[in-house]
């Protein structure tokens, strides 16, 4: 691999890119998207760090270690009906903790105490999700040898008509819906554009009676790819307070993405030969791609559930969820991170694979 | 020396043999014709002599280089002219250039010496799509010597040019041979290789037909002819090789009753209607 050679292709398409019209579509879409809808959504409120409220009337060592957790904003109340009201009806936090005035004794004494958790059911079923298993994770983290404390798991409907809390929700989903949408076009839209336009004007010909290897006009074409979601992802997080919540996990995951997306690119690139082919299967493999962002918010039938957690971009989309809600823990987000990173070796393995059967 | 080999050069597509075992040489600062009309393997031939199709079987070597173990070691001392314009089209002429320049790893330098060089200076900086056909080829040309290559592949040079710009071509490419860059054209204009080509193959179904100098190939498949045109408007063609139409000749001459003297030999594309009993536009 030159990267002489790698830079000069790279370094062509980025600036080629900007005068194709369709490429133009495909990098500009998602974010006037994302920017229309979030002047339609500007009352919503931020995708700030979720409250959890707690009663603990002794003070125990449980709150004291929630407390320095930096996933959540932890509000502490001064009675069972005001912990109720934060959960149902003001419709502020996720959660709600009600700790028993004796914790700490009766773990040390191993009577196993019933630590009650409220769950506020106007929340997304991920940011749900996340306070169930980080609530679990530190009830074991107080004992790690024996279960300390049984957990009462409580749903709180919400009252009726009410809509409290449906906008943040809102923004935090259509946050998430665009910057797939980002990743995808540029990744399964331009990707392949860059590659397929190279054969239709035979421009390819003349790159591969330079000295560039195939290899390396597929590389010079995933750092294009690389750039252009960096930039697009990049902007719509940038406009929507993508930096709140964990953003180190989220710039990872955005990358992960980004590199996933680009991989499906190359590898439709590698078998399509025509812009028309481009175009029809993109239409297509994108709505394939996108479909698992739309429901990862809501309750699916099993089936359903089960076919869309075959998509890799459902476990894509659960982490951007997950770190822009500031719930993302190391057991969360572990398998999605997994299943992201397995299918991004497999394809970019994929793509190698192609490239080398061309080559001989 | 050598710079182009070919031995027993094969490629079939799907089972159908689109060039059957070509086997050619060309010498070094020659200019060398693959003529023959459109699907007789031209391109299929250059492609594998430029490493980008990998021959069936048979050998080649170009500079030395084995077309399809050493073609990476190849890119650098070919330069290759396409059938078709594949000119980034967006792009200025300029930055087509300068990004050969940059894959080729030459001075970015010779970008404007090409442009001056092929007559270009003063468009390199509008985009491709605002250029003539002609300018579009004079910009291959510039492309494919921008790393200063030992040898040049030219596919169907000044195909669908106006005369002007292809004489334009025809001229770069004289200039170039005449530096000692050895050229390997296809066509399928007779005259154009008789004018340009030191010597010509005649390419029908895959197959070489015939392979000599234009002057060679027209004594032995033409005949000596001379056409002559008198006073009173009539015409004579008269056999050179006859004796007694030689004698008649000069007595029309030395009488004065011939107006012009006309050559009547026989034309390239004469000559391969004549070998392979196709037409060139076939």
């Amino acid at each position: 691999m030159n990267g002489r050679i790698i830079l000069a292709i790279a370094q062509k398409d980025i600036r080629d890119a900007i005068k194709n019209r369709y490429l133009l579509v495909g990098l500009i879409l998602p974010v006037g998207m994302s920017l229309l809808f979030r002047v339609l959504f500007s009352g919503a409120s931020d995708v700030a760090t979720p409250t959890v409220a707690v009663y603990d009337p002794a003070g125990s060592r449980f709150t004291a270690q929630l407390q320095a957790l930096p996933q959540i904003n932890l509000l502490k109340v001064d009675s069972m009906t005001q912990l109720e009201a934060q959960v149902r009806n003001a419709g502020m936090a996720v959660g709600g903790i009600a700790i028993p005035p004796n914790l700490d004794q009766d773990i040390a004494s191993g009577t196993q105490p019933e630590i009650t958790v409220y769950l506020n059911m106007q929340k997304n079923a991920t940011q749900l999700a996340a306070l169930r298993q980080l609530v679990s994770d530190q009830v074991w983290a107080l004992n790690p040898a024996a279960e300390p404390a049984r957990i009462h798991w409580s749903d709180v409907a919400p009252p009726q008509g009410s809509s409290a809390s449906t906008a943040f929700r809102i923004e935090l989903y259509l946050l998430v819906l665009f910057l797939v949408m980002s990743l995808t076009m540029t990744g399964a839209f331009v990707v392949p554009l860059l590659l397929v336009e190279e054969k239709d004007k035979h421009t390819m010909e003349f790159l591969l009676v330079s000295p560039a290897t195939p290899a390396e006009v597929v590389a010079g074409k995933a750092i294009t790819g690389l750039v252009y979601s960096a930039i697009g992802a990049g902007t719509m997080l940038a406009l929507n307070h993508g930096w709140a919540g964990n953003w180190p996990v989220t710039f990872l995951t955005v990358l992960l993405g980004a590199l996933f997306m680009v991989a499906v690119g190359l590898l439709m690139g590698s078998v399509f030969q025509t812009m028309m082919q481009v175009n029809t299967w993109s239409s297509i493999i994108m709505l394939i791609i996108l479909a698992p962002t739309w429901f990862t918010v809501f309750q699916l039938p099993p089936i359903l559930n089960t076919i869309v957690r075959l998509i890799p971009t459902y476990y894509l989309a659960d982490l951007l969820n997950l770190s822009l809600s500031n719930m993302v823990t190391l057991s969360t987000g572990a398998t999605d991170f997994g299943v992201l990173l397995a299918s991004l070796i497999l394809i970019f393995g994929l793509v190698i694979w192609i490239l080398r059967r061309q080559e001989t | 020396m050598n710079t182009i080999e070919t031995n027993s050069l094969n490629r079939s597509f799907n089972g159908r043999e689109a060039v059957r075992g070509i086997s050619f040489a060309v010498e070094e600062g020659e200019i060398f014709g693959l003529l023959g009309p459109n699907g007789v393997g031209k391109t299929t031939t250059i492609r594998m002599l430029t490493g980008q199709l990998r021959p069936t079987s048979g050998e080649a070597r170009v500079a030395g280089y084995d077309v399809v173990r050493q073609r990476q070691a190849l890119k650098s001392q070919i330069g290759v002219v396409f059938e078709y314009q594949n000119l980034y089209e967006r792009m200025t002429g300029r930055d087509n250039l300068l990004l050969a320049a940059r894959l080729f790893g030459c001075d970015t330098r010779r970008v404007a010496e090409m442009l001056e060089k092929v007559g270009l200076q003063e468009r390199a900086g509008e985009p491709i799509r605002s250029y003539s056909n002609g300018m579009k080829q004079r910009l291959l040309i510039a492309r494919a010597l921008i790393h200063d290559p030992r040898i040049l592949f030219l596919d169907e040079p000044t195909k669908g040019l106006d005369p002007a710009a292809s004489r334009q071509i025809r001229s770069l490419v004289k200039d170039l041979a005449r530096r000692g860059v050895t050229v390997l054209l296809t066509t399928h204009y007779m005259e154009e290789a008789d004018q340009l080509c030191q010597r010509v193959a005649f390419l029908c179904d895959g197959r070489i037909v015939a392979l000599d100098t234009s002057q060679n190939l027209k004594v032995a498949h033409g005949q000596r002819l001379v056409r002559a045109v008198f006073r009173d408007g009539g015409e004579r063609t008269v056999r050179l090789d006859d004796p007694a139409d030689g004698r008649q000749l000069g007595e029309w001459a030395a009488q004065g009753e011939i107006v012009t003297l006309h050559s009547a030999e026989a034309t390239l594309e004469e000559i391969f209607i004549q070998l392979t009993g196709k037409g060139l536009a076939e």
